[in-house]
C-alpha cells in the first residue's frame, strides 16, 4: 500500500500538466468558437487529395448519400 | 405550391422566374441577388456549400442569407481603404502587413464559415482569414501591397454576407474574456473534482474495510491539495457576488452557496491539519463544479445574442463627403464637426444630424422607426444620423455630430428604462432569502443544544447540517430549468438573452404588437396588377419590373423578383417622389410609372379611378392611355390569422401600438380582431400606454422591431425582437426570434409556463429533501459519506427533471 505515497503525488502532478494544457488550448484561442468545429470535420472537402484510382468508390457513397 | 429559395431557403413569389443551374439541374431563386450570389458561389467551385450546409443545418435554424443587398463592386467599400477610417479599427503589422477584425452578417450555420474560409482565403493577398460562428466574426491579416481591404470586403458582399468593421468596446472585450475564465474555471473545478472524488472513495472504502490512519491523513492531505484551487479559485464568483449582495443587505442564493462552500472547506481544512473530525472536500468541489457547469451551459446559450456591441456604428457610413469653399472632400465621419456642410449622394446614409439646405429629396427612414416609406424632405427639413437618402443628392450643415445625434439620445432613453424598471427578483432568490435564515437559525439552535449535551460534537454536527442542507439542489433548480429551456429554444429559432426574462413571459397577460414588420412583413411586395389597357396583365408587370429596376426607393423591392430584361428600354430616368419613366422602342412607346399626376402629363388622357384599397397604388401609362393599376402593400404576416386566435386561447390581452396612420391600422386591428389598438403612436406615447398598463396590473409583452421601439421594449416586463428588426431593438429585447414567424411567440409562452412549472416542482423537491435530511442531520446520524450522496442524489434529480423540458415540443403550424 505504500505505492500511494507514489502514485497520488503523480496523480497531482499530471492533474496539474492537464489543467496547463487547458490553459494554453484557451489562450491560444481554441475554444472561443464552440458553434463551426463540430460540423466542420464532416465537411467533405478533400476532392483533391484522393488519388484518382480510388475516386470510383468515394463519389459512388457521395451519390448514395445525396 | 410554394418552392424555397434554393439560396436563402425564403419563398420564392410564383411569378419569380429566377434559377440558377447546379449540376445540370435548374433549382428556383427568390430574387436576383440570390441568383447572383448563388453564381458566384458555383463559378468559384464552391457548390459543395450547398452539400455542407444540408450536414450542418441541424445545428440550428438558419437565418435567410443577407439577399436586401446589391451586390457591388469594391467601389463601393473603397472608403475602407482611407487610412483615416482603418486608424480606427485596423492595427499594422510588419511592413505592409496589416490584421484586423470584421464582423460579418448574415453567418449562420458552419457552412458559411467554411464558405468564406474557402472564398477569401484563397484570395491573393490574404495572409490568414478565420472566421468564427460564436462571435460573429472574421480575422483578417492581409498583405496591403497585394490587396485592398475594400477588395476583401467586395469579395465577402459578393458571396452574399455583410462584412462591417469592428471596434470591440470595452465591453465586449471584458466579456470574451471573461468567457475563456469562465471556461477555465469550470475546467479546474471538473479536474479537481474528478481526482477529490477518486480518493474520497479510497477513504470511504478505507473506512469500511480499515486503513492504516498514515494512509489516510495523506489521502486527506492529497485531497486538500486539490481541492484548494476549486475552492479559492473556480469558486471565486460566488464568493464575490455573495460579498457584494451583503454589501446591499441583500440575501441571494449565493449567499448561502458560499457559506456552504466556505464552512465545508475550512472545516475540512481544520479537520486535515488537526487530524481530527471529518473532510468535506468530495462535497465542496463537486457541488461547485454542478453549479459552474450550471451557469456554463446558461451563459453559452445567451452569449449567441452578445455579439451586438457593433449596433451604432453599423447604421453610420465610416466616411462622408464635406464640402468646404465650394470644393469636396472625403473625410471620416468620426470627425465632422457641428456647422459642416456635407453633401449626400443618392444611395448613401446620413451621417450625423443635420437641416437640409439645398435639394430635395426622399429619406428612408426606416433604421429609426420601422417604416420603410420615405418621407419627402424639404429644404429646412430635418434631417437624422443613419437614415438613407433615396432619392437625389442634397447638401446638408451638420448640427449633432455623433456623440449627441437623435440616435445617442434614443440609446439612453433605453438605458433610462432599464434602470427604472423595477428589479424583479427571481424567484429562487426569494426562497434563498427564507432559506438563509432558517438554516442559519436551526444551525444555531442544533449547535447550542449539543453544545448543552455533548460539547465535543456540537461543532461536527452543525457543519453536517450546513453542508447537508447545502443548498445545492436549491441553487441548481432554477438555472438547469432555464438552461435547459433556453437550449432548447434556440433549437426552435428563439433566442433569449437575459436569464431573468423566461420567468418574466411565464406571467405575462397583455401582448403589446408593433405594427410595421411585426404584424406586416415590413417589406412592400407587390399585391395586384389591375391592366386598363392594350397591354395584358403579365407584360405591365414585367415592363414595371424593368423600369423599377433605376430605383433605389424601397418600392423597387416589390419587383426584385421579376425579370423584365426582355423589355429592353431606353432612356430610363429617375424622377424623385414622382416616379420612373423610359422609351420602349419595340412599340415606339414613352411609358411611365408612379404617381397618376406624373403619369399623366405624358398625354392628355383622362385618368383612371384609384382603387380604393389599402396601399401604394402606381400608375403604368403611355403617351395615348393608361396601362395598368398596380397595388403595392405592407402585406399582412400570412401566419397571423392563425397565430392570433392561438394567443388569445392563451389567455394574452391582444394590443396594436402603432406610428401608422389610424386608417391603416384600423383595418388591421378589426380583421385580427384584437383588444386595443392605438394609432399614430410616439414612443413617449408607447411609453405612456405600456405604463397605464402596468400600473392597472398588467404584465406587459411588447413585441417589435424599430430603433424607436427599444425604449418601449425596455420599459415592458419584457420584449420580443424580429429577426428582421434594427440591431438596437434587438440588443434592448431579452428575447429574440431568429425566424421570422409569430407563431414562436405561442411557443415562447408556452415554454416559459412550463419552465416555470418545472422549476417550482424542482424547488419543492429541493425543500423537501432539506426537510427529510435536516432532523437526521442534526441528530447527529449522518456520516460524511452520506451527506456526499445526499447532496448528489438531490441534485441529480434536480437536473433530470430540468432536462424534461427538452423533450415537450411545441409546433409552429
Amino acid at each position: 500500500m505504500d505505492i500511494i505515497f507514489l502514485l497520488i503525488p503523480v496523480a497531482i502532478i499530471l492533474v496539474a500538466v492537464a489543467t496547463w494544457g487547458l490553459h494554453f488550448s484557451l489562450k491560444s484561442g481554441q475554444f472561443d468558437d464552440m458553434d463551426s468545429p463540430a460540423s466542420q470535420i464532416l465537411f467533405d472537402d478533400d476532392e483533391d487529395l484522393i488519388p484518382d484510382d480510388a475516386k470510383g468508390k468515394t463519389q459512388g457513397t457521395d451519390k448514395a448519400k445525396d | 405550391m410554394s418552392t424555397e429559395c434554393f439560396h436563402c431557403g425564403e419563398e420564392v413569389p410564383t411569378d419569380s422566374s429566377y434559377q440558377i443551374i447546379l449540376d445540370h439541374t435548374p433549382q428556383a431563386v427568390c430574387c436576383i441577388g440570390c441568383q447572383t450570389v448563388a453564381n458566384t458561389i458555383i463559378d468559384q467551385g464552391l457548390a459543395d456549400y450547398y452539400r455542407h450546409r444540408q450536414i450542418s443545418r441541424g445545428a440550428g435554424p438558419s437565418l435567410p442569407a443577407n439577399i436586401n443587398i446589391e451586390v457591388s463592386d469594391s467601389s463601393h467599400w473603397q472608403a475602407y481603404d482611407d487610412d483615416d477610417v482603418q486608424g480606427a479599427f485596423v492595427r499594422s503589422k510588419a511592413d505592409s502587413e496589416k490584421e484586423t477584425e470584421l464582423v460579418i452578417d448574415g453567418l449562420t450555420c458552419a457552412a458559411c464559415v467554411w464558405l468564406l474560409n474557402q472564398h477569401v482565403g484563397k484570395l491573393k493577398g490574404v495572409l490568414h482569414f478565420n472566421v468564427n460562428l460564436t462571435t460573429q466574426r472574421a480575422y483578417v491579416h492581409w498583405d496591403s501591397q497585394q490587396i485592398n481591404l475594400s477588395h476583401i470586403m467586395a469579395a465577402i458582399d459578393a458571396i452574399g454576407y455583410q462584412p462591417g468593421p469592428y471596434q470591440a468596446s470595452l465591453a465586449a472585450q471584458r466579456k470574451a474574456k471573461d468567457k475563456r475564465q469562465m471556461i477555465f474555471r469550470l475546467g479546474v473545478a471538473g479536474l479537481g473534482a474528478m481526482q477529490v472524488m477518486m480518493l474520497s472513495f479510497g477513504m470511504y472504502a478505507g473506512m469500511a474495510q480499515g486503513m492504516q490512519v498514515d494512509y489516510l491523513h495523506f489521502m486527506r492531505w492529497a485531497a486538500l491539495v486539490l481541492s484548494t484551487p476549486v475552492v479559492l479559485y473556480s469558486a471565486a464568483p460566488f464568493f464575490k457576488a455573495a460579498y457584494r449582495a451583503l454589501n446591499n443587505r441583500h440575501l441571494v442564493m449565493d449567499v448561502p452557496v458560499s457559506l456552504a462552500i466556505g464552512a465545508a472547506y475550512i472545516a475540512s481544512l481544520w479537520a486535515t491539519v488537526f487530524k481530527t473530525g471529518e473532510v468535506y472536500y468530495d462535497s465542496v468541489t463537486m457541488f461547485t463544479f454542478l453549479l459552474l457547469l450550471g451557469r456554463f451551459v446558461e451563459s453559452t446559450a445567451r452569449y449567441h445574442a452578445g455579439h451586438a456591441g457593433n449596433e451604432l456604428h453599423q447604421l453610420l457610413p465610416p466616411v462622408c463627403e464635406k464640402v468646404a469653399a465650394g470644393e469636396a472632400e472625403q473625410i471620416a465621419v468620426s470627425k465632422l464637426q457641428a456647422g459642416d456642410l456635407v453633401r449626400v449622394l443618392p444611395g448613401a446614409t446620413i451621417p450625423a444630424d443635420g437641416t437640409l439646405m439645398q435639394g430635395t429629396s426622399s429619406i428612408n427612414e426606416a433604421a429609426l422607426t420601422g417604416e420603410f416609406m420615405p418621407v419627402d424632405k424639404q429644404q429646412g427639413d430635418q434631417l437624422t444620423a443613419g437614415t438613407v437618402n433615396v432619392a437625389s443628392a442634397l447638401l446638408m450643415q451638420v448640427t449633432h455630430t455623433q456623440d449627441d445625434s437623435r440616435l445617442q439620445q434614443i440609446l439612453s432613453m433605453v438605458q433610462q428604462a432599464h434602470s427604472f424598471r423595477p428589479q424583479l427578483s427571481k424567484s429562487a432568490d426569494q426562497v434563498a432569502h427564507y432559506f438563509v435564515f432558517a438554516v442559519l437559525v436551526i444551525s444555531a439552535i442544533v449547535y447550542s443544544s449539543w453544545y448543552l449535551l455533548d460539547p465535543s460534537k456540537a461543532f461536527w454536527i452543525t457543519l453536517s447540517v450546513l453542508v447537508i442542507t447545502c443548498p445545492c439542489a436549491l441553487s441548481l433548480a432554477a438555472p438547469t430549468a432555464t438552461a435547459v429551456a433556453t437550449a432548447s429554444l434556440r433549437r426552435q429559432g428563439i433566442l433569449m438573452t437575459r436569464e431573468d426574462s423566461l420567468e418574466q413571459i411565464a406571467k405575462v397577460d397583455t401582448l403589446v404588437f408593433d405594427k410595421t414588420g411585426t404584424l406586416t412583413t415590413g417589406a412592400m411586395s407587390l399585391q395586384q396588377v389591375l391592366p386598363l389597357g392594350e397591354l395584358d396583365e403579365a407584360t405591365c408587370k414585367l415592363l414595371a419590373a424593368r423600369l423599377e429596376q433605376e430605383s433605389e426607393h424601397p418600392i423597387s423591392r416589390a419587383f426584385r423578383h421579376l425579370d423584365g430584361s426582355q423589355y429592353p428600354l431606353t432612356d430610363m430616368q429617375n424622377h424623385p417622389s414622382q416616379g420612373l419613366s423610359g422609351y420602349w422602342p419595340a412599340n415606339n412607346m414613352q411609358l411611365r410609372l408612379g404617381k397618376p399626376e406624373f403619369v399623366q402629363q405624358l398625354g392628355q388622357w383622362q385618368a383612371p379611378l384609384r382603387p380604393t384599397a389599402e396601399g401604394v397604388w402606381l400608375l403604368l401609362g403611355n403617351q395615348h392611355q393608361a396601362l395598368a393599376w398596380i397595388h403595392i402593400a405592407d402585406a399582412k404576416r400570412p401566419e397571423l390569422t392563425k397565430v392570433m386566435p392561438q394567443l388569445k386561447a392563451l389567455g394574452m390581452e391582444l394590443c396594436i401600438l402603432s406610428g401608422d396612420h389610424p386608417s391603416n391600422v384600423a383595418e388591421l386591428a378589426q380583421a385580427l380582431e384584437v383588444d386595443e389598438w392605438q394609432a399614430g403612436q410616439t414612443p413617449a406615447q408607447k411609453l405612456a400606454f405600456i405604463k397605464a398598463k402596468q400600473a392597472k396590473g398588467k404584465r406587459v409583452l411588447m413585441i417589435g422591431d424599430g430603433i424607436n421601439d427599444a425604449p418601449v421594449m425596455a420599459a415592458a416586463d419584457a420584449s420580443i425582437a424580429m429577426a428582421c428588426g434594427t440591431d438596437l431593438s434587438k440588443a434592448s429585447a431579452p428575447a429574440l426570434l431568429l425566424r421570422d414567424h409569430l407563431g414562436l411567440i405561442g411557443i415562447l409562452i408556452k415554454k416559459a409556463r412550463h419552465t416555470r412549472r418545472i422549476m417550482i416542482q424542482n424547488l419543492g423537491w429541493a425543500l423537501l429533501y432539506n426537510i427529510i435530511a435536516l432532523p437526521l442531520a442534526a441528530s447527529g446520524m449522518v456520516p460524511p459519506w452520506g451527506a456526499a450522496t445526499g447532496m448528489s442524489f438531490s441534485s441529480l434529480f434536480v437536473v433530470l427533471n430540468a432536462t424534461r423540458l427538452r423533450r415537450i415540443k411545441h409546433d409552429v403550424q
